[in-house]
């Protein structure tokens, strides 16, 4: 039956040659029933026919172009299929370096910054932070040039074996880190003896509890118990000033005050 | 000698409309843009009919006949000369029509496309009576739904064949097959048209 259809198919559609036309034709004048189909697929074939009225296209050189610039430019921006499959790997060693440094960080006291004039085990020592001697309590006035930043003075300290009136800077953390400022900023302290200043950096974090940054010779600073290193005096000994930075809720601004006298110390130029 | 800038800046000589197929697609394969470009204004109108049936909504239509075109810009080098350029252009929106109609966003299109038409039914007509017209129009719609509704390598074959009669050399080219397997495929094809179309033709009567 289909190889029948096919063939009235083909003749309605005008697919056979003259000679099989012929022969199509003198069948069908013997089988009259089969005109219905050879009538089926002309109608079709002519509708067919209408569906050739399309509209015209707009699509215009102009586009053309930009979409051919468009997407030789997108393929020059594809990253390289050789090393696309560097990409993952290395997105996640980065993510896992991210969390390494931040674990490693995260120590669990800030806040409490103490720093005294040095001792005199302490003044033969090289440290990170050189403050005149003249300078009581907080070291006043330290030039730029010696203003320490913690992070580097532990890789790399700066001796200044000709100030033997060295300070040594103690650190009591009560958080995961203090960070008084993040730049050399002046450090001012008011009380009964006046009005004094010093630079101070200290973005890093710190040490946990109750711990000093003690001069370990070419190594840099290490931490130390200021309750058992005998070098160390201890809070209540006189010249030692213990601070406590704040942020006021309110406004931001960062301040910070002894805590034993709570005297206010200012935080700026 | 006429000189045309290509898309690199480079300066060649202009094609000529009269030049060949052939002959543009060796320019253009050097980098002479305009010569690609004669090759579109040449052959844009060909490859919209053919999409058309395929997706019978100018945007998309439009779409498809510069993706066709971006996709044989950029595989210029891969084009034999044994084969006629149009038909390697057609194998292309084959291809292409194949890989969209295994989306599924057609029929959201095709109901656009028929709503849009509705109106025109009572005002555009090939006859003075708009009975007529209507009956028409009816045809020409339950004929296109019944093309929608065929697999997409029936419709590629009819289109080709019946629509925009195409030699049963080329389409056994665009279909990678002998002319008696096109000629074959054509057949199967009209068959199952014709089934789906049984019903209204009969209704007609």
């Amino acid at each position: 039956m289909s190889r029948h259809d096919d063939r009235l198919a083909a003749y309605a559609f005008g697919d056979l040659s003259p000679e099989e036309s012929s022969r199509v034709e003198a069948e069908l004048a013997e089988h009259p029933e089969w005109t219905a189909a050879v009538e089926q697929f002309r109608s079709l074939r002519g509708d067919l026919t209408r569906l050739r009225d399309v509209p015209e296209c707009q699509l215009s050189p102009e586009r053309m172009r930009d979409a051919i610039l468009r997407r030789e430019m997108g393929d020059r921006a594809k990253p390289s299929r050789r090393l696309g499959w560097l990409i993952g790997p290395a997105a996640s060693a980065m993510v896992m370096a991210g969390l390494w440094v931040i674990l490693s960080d995260a120590s669990p006291n800030p806040t409490e910054l103490r720093i005294r004039p040095a001792t005199s085990t302490m003044a033969k020592l090289p440290t990170s932070v050189s403050i005149p001697e003249t300078a009581s309590l907080l070291a006043m006035d330290a030039p730029p040039a010696v203003a320490p930043r913690p992070v580097a003075s532990r890789t790399t300290p700066r001796t200044s074996p000709s100030r033997a009136t060295s300070a040594a800077m103690v650190i009591e953390t009560a958080g995961p880190s203090v960070r008084l400022a993040s730049r050399d900023l002046p450090l001012t302290s008011r009380g009964d003896s006046g009005d004094r200043s010093a630079n101070l950096v200290t973005d890093v974090p710190l040490p946990p509890v109750a711990s000093a940054m003690k001069p370990t010779g070419e190594s840099g600073l290490r931490p130390v118990d200021v309750a058992k290193d005998p070098t160390l005096a201890s809070p209540e000994d006189e010249g030692i000033v213990i601070i406590r930075p704040e942020v006021d809720a309110a406004t931001g601004a960062r301040s910070a005050s002894e805590v034993n006298s709570n005297e206010p110390i200012v935080f700026g130029g | 000698m006429d000189l045309a800038m290509s898309l690199s800046g480079q300066l060649i000589e202009r094609p000529i409309e009269g030049d060949s197929d052939e002959l543009l697609v060796s320019r253009a394969r050097e980098g002479d843009y305009q010569a690609f470009e004669t090759l579109f204004v040449r052959h844009r109108t060909l490859v919209f009919r053919f999409v058309y049936q395929m997706c019978p909504r100018r945007d998309d239509a439009e779409d498809m006949v510069q993706e066709v075109f971006v996709r044989a810009y950029q595989n210029l080098h891969r084009y034999r000369d044994e084969a006629k350029f149009t038909t390697w252009l057609l194998r292309i929106a084959t291809n292409l029509g194949t890989d969209r109609a295994r989306m599924s966003h057609r029929r959201q299109a095709l109901e656009q496309q028929e709503a849009g038409s509705g109106l025109a039914w009572m005002t555009i007509g090939e006859h003075d009576d708009p009975i007529a017209n209507l009956e028409s129009e009816r045809r020409v719609l339950a004929l296109r739904r019944a093309m929608e509704a065929l697999p997409i390598h029936h419709r590629n074959v009819i289109i080709l064949r019946d629509i925009e009669e195409r030699e049963y050399t080329d389409i056994a080219e665009m279909l990678n097959c002998t002319i008696g397997g096109a000629k074959l495929r054509v057949l199967r094809a009209r068959r199952a048209l014709r089934d789906r179309m049984i019903p209204f033709m009969e209704d007609q009567r």
